[in-house]
């Protein structure tokens, strides 16, 4: 039950190295910068939620920031594709 | 550890940059870079951070319906990696040239990826209804 959810999950991050690699000249650094943040993105939540968020909100309330978080992503992309389109 | 281990070789890496960088403006040569889309920053920190978040319910899920056994954590984290594995292999895009082809495939795979969300916490009601009915206790 949790494949699916990985396996879509999991191929996000090479669709936006992609992206930054055609973006950039010098795709190593912007790659690597990527990298980071998604190391820092695991460090973060996984520290915070066995002890904060787990303590305050329960493991039901996740189910809903996670999806919030997923929206947003939608939604940074989605204003992104606008903004290009308004400056076209 | 492993997240000590990334974020040590993050930093690793962005001081080798730093020092690189000074050596090219001192003269040795031209570093063209543009600067990176905050966007995507926070979507692969997002991204990141829900792998681990549902990493983490997954094994309080599994935890508390199979009273933490050891077999709990290295099962869940065998299907989580590889879902990611396969995930990346098969959405390598190689091929695509076009950033705004890339965008619109990622939203699909951001929304299918969410459509998941509702099983999972559908099979942790049910799991957790279990866990109440035969014990007692709720979770």
């Amino acid at each position: 039950m949790v494949v699916p959810f990985a396996f879509f999950a999991g191929s996000i991050l090479p669709q936006v190295i992609r992206i930054n690699s055609l973006k950039h000249k010098n795709p190593v650094y912007s790659s690597g910068f990527l990298y980071l943040s998604t190391s820092i993105g695991s460090f973060v939540i996984g520290i915070s939620i066995p002890f904060i968020i787990f303590p305050l909100v329960g493991s039901k309330d996740i189910f809903y920031l996670v999806g919030i978080s997923m929206l947003f992503s939608v939604y940074l992309l989605e204003e992104k594709n606008r903004t290009d389109k308004s400056i076209h | 550890m492993h997240g000590f281990i990334n974020i040590f070789l993050g930093l690793f890496a962005l001081t080798m940059h730093i020092s690189i960088r000074r050596s090219y403006s001192l003269g040795e040569g031209i570093l063209e870079e543009k600067r990176i889309d905050i966007k995507y920053v926070i979507i692969a920190f997002s991204t990141g951070a829900i792998t681990i978040a549902m990493e983490i319910l997954m094994f309080r899920i599994l935890g508390i319906s199979q009273s933490m056994s050891s077999y709990v954590f290295p099962i869940v984290l065998f299907f989580f990696l590889i879902g990611i594995a396969a995930g990346s292999i098969v959405f390598k895009s190689s091929s695509i040239t076009e950033i705004k082809q890339l965008e619109k495939r990622m939203k699909i795979l951001i929304l299918f990826s969410l459509l998941h969300l509702p099983l999972i916490f559908i099979i942790r009601t049910s799991f957790m209804n279990q866990n109440y009915n035969s014990s007692g206790i709720l979770p």
